[in-house]
């Protein structure tokens, strides 16, 4: 059980995110120079947990945004993404000032469009653009072979079907996008514990994906002959349509047709409008890891009654019981 | 806020009636982490009322002594055959902590009316748009739409005009719809039409967080 895996009682099982990313990056921490002192303020100016339940109690870092910003006290977990690496990462850039070159090494917190996945077991795996992969190979990371170039969900659903993420109800972190507001990261950073939420840390806060929802639309596709349309916009434009409040019943009532059993289809649908958007591009990167992804998942719940009503929907489309 | 006062919270279980609240929502609602209950919204709109945050109010709800919460669900979309549920992107400037332009040292930085380049700028949001909201409780239906009418605005952005809400009509509820909320006990949820999700929530407005099982975070239902 979720409660069990926690490794002391009196920490909140919703800080195991930053636990794993401080576990994780312990290497990073050591080779880098920096000092901490004792707090004067109640709580970490950045994810606002009081000093006493941190992973690193009462030690704190002085931050400063930009030259005229007042200074800050963050915790060793949240500065950790502020930390310039030459050993981990590698250089980024010479800083060129008149004859001055300095050096500018990678940080996590300016990985720009690159993803990271940290185990249960505090793994770390970083997905990166391509000249970002090369700029960092030569790094410890990249010698042990934890940078990639794929994209973040689709790294997630590579380690998920090796079963490196096992067991599940433990806790991993999935980060979509370190970006460069490190603030924004860190302030919410949420551990997954059950596919049905996957919570994706971004620069800009965290936002769920209902990822078993998805394996059970990807298997329903497989089932009816239509897997060849998962990732096709013009499969789904009925459906994301009226995710986004343009309805068009011709066009519903049409797509109808194409497909061989609608109301399965539509039952097995994510409810949130905002990941049936999303349905083109995660269905793409489903699609080639389903048969491993699909242990994960419960078998589809036996529709319900309102949905026995749905052969009538395919003759006379209502749409208010679907979206 | 100790355990002692539990025992006067809610109201007797003799004048409370099983009951469906319907709500009008009228912009895009941002969900928070946490989806709000009835029971959480009426403690907001009590304080409010008594204009004092530190003290509990008592609710008119009944307090299930049993699991030591209330009686009241966690917010459902309601969408009709014409209003489903829709996606929509907020933009607002999100939670700031400090005002960088207070705290500057330097009194001749160029000052800026967005913030200058390091602080927060406005942030998407998911926003999400329906006809109604509902509720299901069991305690006073009156007397809680008497209360919410301290709370035009619901979730993140209550303060910029998301999530507008009006409280418009109640009926009977004869299912125990009021189960959709958080619980100690999985077997609460036996018989609803979702999987309970094990999560960390404190149940009361006044609690800390503890073991539950919880309904997913996006629950909708059809209106006839």
């Amino acid at each position: 059980m979720k409660e069990t895996g926690a490794p002391q009682s009196e920490v909140n099982p919703r800080y195991r995110g930053y636990q794993l990313l401080y576990r994780a990056t312990r290497n990073l921490r050591q080779s880098a120079f920096f000092t901490t002192l004792t707090p004067k303020t109640p709580s970490c100016a950045c994810c606002e947990r009081p000093w006493a339940e941190v992973e690193a109690p009462f030690e704190a870092v002085e931050y400063r945004y930009g030259k005229n910003g007042g200074t800050e006290y963050v915790c060793l977990t949240c500065y950790t993404p502020r930390i310039a690496s030459e050993q981990m990462l590698g250089l980024e850039r010479m800083n060129v000032t008149g004859n001055t070159r300095t050096p500018v090494y990678g940080k996590l917190g300016m990985l720009v469009g690159s993803g990271g996945i940290i185990t249960p077991a505090a793994e770390l795996h970083l997905t990166l653009p391509p000249k970002l992969f090369e700029k960092y190979r030569q790094g410890q990371w990249g010698q042990e072979g934890r940078l990639s170039t794929e994209k973040p969900l689709a790294r997630l659903l590579a380690l998920l079907a090796q079963g490196e993420l096992d067991p599940v109800s433990e806790g991993f972190v999935y980060i979509e996008n370190w970006g460069r507001k490190v603030d924004g990261l860190m302030r919410h950073l949420t551990p997954t514990t059950s596919l049905r939420e996957l919570w994706c840390n971004s620069e800009s806060g965290v936002s769920v994906l209902d990822l078993h929802a998805m394996v059970l639309t990807a298997q329903q596709l497989k089932t009816q002959g239509l897997a060849a349309q998962a990732d096709r916009i013009m499969f789904w434009k009925p459906i994301l349509d009226a995710a986004e409040g343009k309805r068009d019943d011709k066009a519903f009532g049409q797509w109808l047709e194409k497909v061989p059993d609608p109301a399965a289809l539509l039952h097995a649908l994510p409810t949130d409008p905002h990941e049936r958007l999303k349905l083109p591009a995660v269905l793409g990167t489903v699609m080639p890891h389903l048969d491993a992804l699909l242990p994960y998942c419960e078998p589809p719940a036996p529709l319900q009654i309102p949905m026995v009503e749905a052969p009538p929907v395919s003759r006379d489309p209502q749409q208010g019981s679907l979206f | 806020m100790g355990e002692a006062s539990t025992s006067n919270r809610g109201i007797a279980p003799a004048q409370a009636q099983p009951f469906k609240l319907l709500l009008q929502l009228h912009t895009p609602l941002v969900l928070p982490r946490i989806v709000p209950r009835l029971d959480t919204l009426l403690q907001e709109a009590a304080c409010r009322r008594a204009l004092d945050w530190l003290s509990p109010h008592p609710l008119p709800l009944v307090f299930d002594d049993a699991q030591r919460a209330y009686r009241a669900s966690q917010l459902i979309f309601g969408v009709t055959p014409q209003f489903g549920l829709e996606a929509h992107t907020v933009g607002f400037m999100s939670y700031l902590y400090r005002l960088p332009l207070l705290a500057a040292r330097n009194v001749r930085a160029p000052l800026r009316i967005d913030g200058g380049d390091w602080a927060p700028k406005l942030t998407q949001h998911k926003g999400r748009l329906c006809p109604y909201l509902i509720f299901y409780a069991e305690g006073d239906p009156e007397a809680c739409m008497d209360l919410l009418s301290e709370i035009p605005h619901i979730g993140l952005g209550y303060s910029r005009g998301q999530g507008a809400v009006t409280a418009m009509t109640f009926e009977r509820d004869t299912q125990a719809c009021w189960r959709q909320r958080s619980w100690r006990d999985q077997e609460m949820h036996v018989g609803l039409p979702y999987t309970p999700l094990a999560d960390h929530l404190r149940l009361t407005p006044w609690g800390s967080d503890e073991p539950v099982y919880r309904p997913p975070r996006i629950l909708r239902e059809v209106l006839a």
